[in-house]
């Protein structure tokens, strides 16, 4: 795609789609002519085409680990943390059993019934919920618990916002979502406890004893992923363009306006 | 605890302590809300808050002058939002302090009140 040189550049998580254009709607209130390009995908998706040369002035990611994973210190300095999340499991009104599923029973509603679809979406939404299923495990004393979601799962798909569309359209019966995306869709959700829905710094050590492998920076490489609370961060890459402009932005979504902004889509400022 | 500001209407909500505890935590050591929340619920131990309320109360606070945050960057891990309290902060606590004082003296009295009447066996359901 060609891009326009004078253009903001801002590429971000799909989670964030909603909050981070309502953010450049209060840029455009200085700048009214300001040209904004807005791309998102999966957040290490977004940090690979960084690190693959993709120049863009924004990037805010779900994960301040994919910074220090994939960007820092080559590509960008630092990472700032503007927010939280926790991990729900996300419905739809016409979902299978809907009725039935509640905190406690989820995991036999959705192993129970083989018509039922649960999906989860690509990394990091899809590394937080391996986890929630390990810290399930132990939480609910099931042994097996992990390994038999893991075996069960019908769909993955790339950006947890992709997963919300799919319920919305009837796809899949269940996701493992971000409260976030799950208040912005509108879609109904059951919470999980602090303990293993990685929301609460206070269980940092706790979360920590779930860890899940996946394919690293490049091919045949693993990375192995330690539970941590949700913590989402933003940065402006070292070749950025429109450094001031990148400030201005990072500081209207971290400022009381973004804060509102971040607050009202479902995501907790920090 | 009752809800609510102290008498000049200036000070910090003393509801469920949350404003008064983080003040303190602050004052004894500048830092960001990740920490404090953990730091906050181990000398809270009663009652769990939820880190939406600490992050909350953090920015209400922030709005009112009672802290002051900035960026600061980890050796290791993200720049985070580090809080300092303010002269207005300083303040208020000293004001929430006066006030729970009060309170404590109250609840005292109540009890003092109670277990007298407890002991003469005045206090009957039937």
């Amino acid at each position: 795609m060609k891009t326009d040189p004078n253009a903001l550049k801002i590429l971000h998580a799909g989670a964030l789609r909603k909050p981070i254009k309502e953010c450049i709607h209060i840029l455009w209130e200085k700048y009214p002519n300001l040209k904004v390009e807005l791309d998102y995908a999966g957040s290490r998706a977004c940090a690979k085409a960084v690190a693959e040369g993709k120049i863009v002035d924004v990037i805010a990611l779900a994960d301040y680990q994919v910074f220090n994973d994939l960007l820092i210190p080559r590509f960008v300095d630092t990472s700032f943390v503007f927010a939280t999340d926790q991990m729900v499991l996300a419905f739809d009104e016409f979902s299978t059993d809907r009725n039935k599923i509640n905190e406690q029973n989820w995991m036999d509603v959705l192993l129970g019934n083989p018509t039922i679809k649960y999906a989860r979406s690509d990394h990091p939404c899809g590394y937080r919920t391996l986890i929630l299923w390990q810290l399930a495990e132990q939480y609910y004393h099931r042994p097996g618990l992990y390994q038999a979601l893991e075996n069960g799962w019908s769909n993955l798909y790339p950006k947890s916002l992709d997963l919300a569309m799919a319920l919305m359209e009837g796809k899949i019966d269940y996701g493992f979502e971000y409260l976030s995306v799950a208040k912005q869709m509108n879609l109904p959700y059951i919470q999980f406890p602090p303990e293993i829905n990685l929301s609460d710094p206070r269980f940092a050590d706790h979360y920590a004893r779930a860890k899940v492998t996946i394919e690293g920076n490049y091919p045949g490489l693993e990375t192995v992923i330690v539970g941590a609370p949700i913590e989402f961060a933003v940065a402006i890459p070292k070749n950025s363009n429109q450094k001031e402009l990148a400030q201005e932005f990072i500081e209207i979504l971290t400022g009381p306006r973004g804060e509102e902004i971040l607050e009202e889509n479902g995501l907790i400022p920090c | 605890m009752a809800a609510g500001k102290t008498e000049n209407g200036a000070g910090v909500s003393l509801d469920r302590m949350i404003q008064p505890m983080l003040l303190l935590l602050i004052l004894k050591k500048p830092t960001h809300g990740y920490e404090l929340i953990q730091s906050f619920n181990a000398l809270h131990e009663g009652e769990i808050v939820e880190p939406g309320t600490i992050y909350r109360n953090l920015r209400r606070m922030e709005k009112e002058g009672f802290v002051l945050s900035s960026w600061e960057a980890a050796e290791s891990g993200p720049a985070r939002r580090k809080y300092a309290i303010t002269g207005e902060g300083i303040k208020a606590l000293q004001e929430a302090m006066l006030k729970l004082k009060q309170q404590k003296r109250q609840i005292e009295d109540f009890l003092t009140e109670y277990d007298i009447l407890a002991t003469r066996g005045s206090i009957n359901e039937n």
